[in-house]
């Protein structure tokens, strides 16, 4: 694909226009970024392919409403797919089992041990951040897995740079409550088995 | 807190920092299937197209909306501009007869002074005939040919040769109401289940008493 030079403005300007390979120009820059915030915040691959779907579905259609004074195209393609989301959420009540196979395949490592370890991190991990409250989570996810600056979560949520942060220092510290349950809980599942063996 | 709590939470912090960075970097190429951007390369060029679609009619509105301005414009000024027959004013003799005084017979109007019968006869008024005229802006002139709501008399029958005094002396005009039958002596249709009805008529009478001429008002 072609990628196509150009600020923001330029890029929606042409995208109004018609322009396909603006279009796919945004679509690469931007798609990742949707799809990887849904699939966090819901932990269905088929419901972030949805959100990514209509969030572009609505830039391409309502492409005059980006402001580059407000903010740039990252920002206003995440926000919009924040709102997909978080409308999807409400109406579907859509709030998938975990350890389905909706989790990404780990490449094996010269350590199979490892891999497996690591493997159960991101199980528990990415369990843990699923049974958060929706505000909590989506700052968790913002902030720490897409990197995002607290400035530019705040921007996104519309809220205070220090409603952000507050609300990050809690959602990390119920993360390390539930991860410390799950361990608990995965430990007397442990004894169990050994009393059923022995 | 002892040191052991405060290793605790260390440790804790320390694998939800650890379990977020595995989290993050497990999933960080995930990325939506091809599917979805074939599906919106369709819906791109759809929309596109429809975009095309809507920009054609707009400059087609405005054309129509010129030409529909050209056109009020031409209509107006033609409407200023068209030829209009003036309606003339219908010749009326002497409606009332108490405009006319003794001696000097004068119709409504003042403009037709009647000296004898004959002349009387003359300028006697031809009964009203619907006349064609054209009105601009749908204003209506008062002396149109609009049917009166008054009987219109009809035309002075002389009923002898006019003298030489009646001039000098002059006329009179004097309003009777006479047998309808009398119409039938002037040779005017009259409806015979109507003959002994009255019919107001108008009489010219000379110097001498006699009458001039004759017209009926009302049939």
């Amino acid at each position: 694909m072609k990628e196509v030079p150009g600020s923001d403005t330029e890029l929606v300007q042409r995208l109004k226009s018609g322009d396909e390979a603006a279009f796919q120009t945004v679509y690469s820059r931007l798609q990742g970024h949707v799809f990887r915030f849904a699939l966090h915040m819901s932990g269905s691959r088929s419901l972030a392919e949805d959100v990514v779907q209509e969030t572009f579905l609505t830039l391409i259609r309502r492409s005059d409403r980006f402001d580059p004074s407000r903010g740039s195209l990252a920002a206003f393609v995440l926000g919009i797919g924040r709102n997909c989301l978080l409308r999807r959420l409400r109406h579907d009540r859509n709030f998938p089992s975990v350890g389905s196979d909706e989790a990404p395949d780990v490449i094996a490592d010269s350590d199979p041990l490892a891999e497996l370890r690591r493997s159960e991190t991101v199980r528990q991990v990415r369990e843990a951040v699923l049974s958060l409250p929706l505000h909590y989570r989506e700052v968790l996810v913002l902030c720490e897995l897409q990197e995002r600056s607290y400035e530019e979560a705040a921007e996104l949520l519309g809220c205070a740079a220090g409603t952000v942060r507050s609300r990050l220092h809690r959602a990390r510290a119920l993360l390390s409550e539930k991860l410390r349950a799950m361990d608990r809980r995965d430990e007397l599942a442990k004894a169990k088995s050994r009393r059923c063996l022995a | 807190m002892n040191h052991r709590e405060v290793e605790d939470q260390v440790t804790d912090e320390r694998r939800v920092s650890v379990g977020l960075a595995s989290l993050r970097e497990a999933y960080s190429r995930e990325q939506a299937g091809p599917s979805v951007e074939e599906q919106l390369l369709v819906q791109f060029s759809l929309a596109s197209n429809q975009a095309g679609r809507k920009r054609m009619p707009a400059s087609a509105y405005w054309a129509l909306a010129a030409a529909a301005l050209l056109l009020s414009c031409g209509l107006v000024l033609w409407l200023a501009h068209r030829p209009v027959i003036e309606p003339k004013p219908i010749a009326q003799g002497p409606a009332d007869p108490r405009s006319i005084r003794a001696g000097s017979v004068t119709a409504a109007g003042g403009s037709d002074r009647i000296v004898s019968p004959s002349a009387e006869i003359a300028a006697a008024p031809a009964p009203p005939q619907p006349k064609k005229t054209h009105h601009r802006g749908g204003t209506r002139p008062a002396h149109s040919a609009r049917p009166s709501e008054k009987p219109q008399p009809r035309p002075f029958i002389a009923t002898m040769i006019p003298t030489a005094t009646d001039a000098d002396y002059g006329l009179q005009l004097v309003r009777v109401e006479l047998p309808r039958r009398t119409m039938m002596s002037f040779g005017l249709p009259v409806d015979s289940r109507q003959l002994n009805t009255p019919v107001k008529a108008d009489l010219i009478i000379g110097p001498d008493g006699l009458t001039r001429a004759i017209r009926f008002v009302q049939e």
